[in-house]
């Protein structure tokens, strides 16, 4: 049914996206108060036993469970209320604009489409022939504004049946808590008979299809599903929220473990200094010292990594959404909900990136987000910080490896795939923007046969991304020959990493050096600039960058490279 | 020698009983109806709209069986705390009693 410009016009499809971030809260908080509810009678029964502590036990995994489906049927009205605010809030938006545009140029339009071109009279014969083209203009505008109309009539229907299944969903689940009978899908799935959609895009579509108490049985069955990509973003985060206490349990407990075999060297006491052994003394030699040292370092990182996560998923702001995490260093945090933003971001980083430090990089990604909101503020805009793999830690020897890159790449291919699945509404602008070594993890997907999933690629700050020209990269849906308009790079004068190649290759140090330079000259890229930082002009060398802080300023505000960022997020011209 | 054994019961079930207690006014005390009433009143003769706050109100009826499930545990517990006490108060007594007659 066709819906009237001045009701589109009162339309707000915003605040449909404003109920979902404010049930997004709710359901968060239901969620917390059980799983701490949870935890502390866990810990009071644990003191009690007999048939009627074991009967509460049971009682209260019940309560647990019932809880659980019903807050997982809450964010499916989450999911219906955030694709109806991105769909309906596109279609508005290009209705208006064709009104508004032929309004302005002197055509009449009436609230159900028609429109009728201004009467041109001169008082000559050429008037019947401009009168003609402007009937016709008019025709052509009234045809593409009622497409558009009608389309806004068909979108509000779909997305209050999409509602209204949820709801119902919601009620027939508070009438049977249980959640009723699995299907055989998921049966099969729980039974080891089958295995869930490895391509996102089947994964998405499986998903959608099932219930509550489906989802719910198959996060029981496998904790790290809300690491798949392809589920919706608002699912990602209630099962990884779900899953961080026990992931921080047991890094903790590993570490207590580790400690707990040398508690004097744990506590700073009776370590070895020397590169001597200590077995005369019948005690541990140096190199146990350093094995367990490593090992000790590596579990309070994790603990340590999984405490930021915690504590930045939890953050006052921006909405933000757990969509990754492992036992292992890796997580995923996106400021604002990606299946709901016209723009995409993910911002890759590059070495010595690590869990523990990851605000750092989330707010150069809530950085980026603010530039492409200025650049265009009719836009939204997510930004993803992607520590999705595993970086290199040393600049000598790790950053000059390529094995980090190509253990990150197919993580990268496939999160960006994941992205586009789940994504509501209209396809967004995906954008990938990387620093550092992230860089060349980018160019690694991207490269040799792989191809990422993505309208831009940015690189900042890098080291080399395995290719000499940008159309040896590949993006899904950009020819080889209009590479050059969708890469762009950026780097700074004084910046010593992104001269990294050019000094390696001529010392005959290929292996080491990662491709050329993509803000060189014949790269290829579109050179965007920013603030030099400090250099030296040195006899024959000329200006070589020397300051190490300018690999790091690329995000600060009074850089133009972060505008210029912006403008490409936001699909602009530099 | 059963006397340990009642209290640490009554402690935990008391224990219990606060903690659900707690956990169900809280959920209650959400209100999704609030929530969804923006994206009513922002989606004027939508379809969307009416569906945006019945969702609400569904919302709601989940957040009540939540704490009225947590409320009825705790209020169970909070009963057998107080059946394990007059337990133990009268075989107190009742031992009080033996004792004096010995």
């Amino acid at each position: 049914m066709r819906v009237g410009l001045t009701r589109l016009r009162a339309w707000q499809p915003a605040s449909l996206a404003v109920a979902a971030a404010q049930v997004t809260d709710l359901s968060r908080a239901v969620d917390a108060t059980v799983r701490a509810a949870s935890a502390r009678t866990g810990d009071l029964l644990e003191s009690w036993s007999g048939d009627t502590a074991s009967a509460a036990v049971v009682r209260l995994t019940t309560e647990r469970v019932t809880a659980t489906h019903l807050t997982t049927a809450v964010n499916a009205s989450v999911d219906a209320l955030s694709e109806a605010a991105t769909a309906l809030g596109d279609v508005r938006t290009r209705a208006i604009e064709i009104a508004d545009a032929a309004i302005m140029t002197g055509f009449a339009v009436a609230d159900d489409g028609t429109v009728t071109a201004p009467v041109f009279t001169t008082g000559t014969i050429a008037d019947l022939l401009f009168q003609a083209q402007l009937d016709e203009q008019a025709r052509a505008i009234e045809a593409r504004l009622v497409a558009v109309l009608d389309t806004a009539g068909d979108l509000d229907e779909s997305a209050a049946t999409a509602l209204r299944k949820a709801l119902t969903d919601l009620d027939i689940l508070v009438a049977t808590p249980s959640g009723g009978r699995l299907g055989g899908g998921v049966t099969a799935i729980l039974d080891g008979n089958a295995f869930l959609p490895d391509d996102p895009r089947e994964l998405n579509a499986f998903w959608e299809s099932l219930t509550p108490a489906e989802k719910d049985a198959l996060f029981a069955y496998d904790p790290t599903i809300g690491n798949r990509d392809g589920l919706p973003v608002v699912d990602r985060d209630h099962y990884n929220r779900a899953h961080l206490p026990e992931l921080q349990e047991r890094a903790a407990a590993h570490l207590a473990q580790i400690e707990f075999r040398h508690p004097d060297w744990a506590r700073g006491e009776n370590t070895p200094r020397e590169r001597v052994a200590l077995d005369d003394a019948g005690g541990p030699g140096f190199f146990e010292y350093e094995r367990w040292a490593a090992e000790h370092d590596a579990a309070k990182e994790s603990v340590s990594g999984l405490e930021t996560i915690a504590e930045q998923v939890d953050r006052d702001g921006l909405p933000r959404f757990l969509l990754s995490l492992d036992g292992d260093g890796r997580a995923a945090i996106a400021s604002n909900n990606p299946d709901t933003a016209q723009n995409v971001v993910t911002f890759v980083p590059g070495t010595g990136s690590r869990l523990s430090e990851m605000g750092r990089d989330i707010d150069r990604s809530e950085r980026m987000l603010s530039a492409a909101e200025d650049a265009d503020n009719s836009t939204r805009t997510s930004v993803v910080t992607w520590y999705g793999y595993n970086a290199p830690q040393t600049i000598v020897p790790e950053a000059g490896q390529e094995r980090f890159a190509d253990a990150g790449a197919p993580r990268l291919d496939s999160f960006q795939d994941g992205l586009r699945a789940s994504h509501d509404g209209p396809p967004s602008r995906n954008v990938i923007v990387a620093h550092s070594y992230g860089t060349t993890v980018v160019g690694h997907a991207a490269r040799s046969g792989g191809s990422l999933d993505a309208d831009a690629l940015v690189f900042v700050g890098s080291p080399g991304v395995g290719v000499l020209h940008a159309d040896a990269l590949a993006l899904d849906s950009v020819t080889t020959s209009d590479m050059h308009d969708h890469v762009y790079a950026t780097a700074a004068a004084a910046d010593p990493v992104p001269a990294i190649p050019s000094i390696l290759r001529p010392l005959d140090l290929h292996s080491a050096a990662h491709g050329a330079n993509p803000a060189g000259e014949d790269f290829g890229a579109q050179v965007f600039e920013g603030n030099p930082g400090e250099s030296v002009r040195l006899p024959v060398l000329g200006h070589v960058g020397v300051d190490l802080g300018s690999h790091s300023e690329y995000w600060n505000d009074d850089n133009p490279s972060l505008a210029s960022m912006g403008r490409i997020i936001a699909g602009l011209p530099l | 020698m059963g006397e340990p054994m009642l209290r640490v019961d009554v402690d935990v079930l008391d224990a219990l009983s606060t903690t659900l207690f707690d956990a169900a006014i809280v959920v209650g005390d959400l209100d999704p109806v609030t929530a969804t009433a923006c994206a009513a009143t922002g989606m004027p003769e939508s379809a969307v709209g009416p569906a945006a706050a019945e969702t609400g109100w569904a919302i709601a009826r989940a957040f009540a069986l939540i704490s009225g499930n947590f409320t009825t545990v705790s209020e169970a517990a909070a009963s057998s705390a107080r059946d394990y006490d007059i337990v133990e108060t009268e075989f107190r007594t009742l031992l009080a009693g033996l004792s004096g007659r010995a």
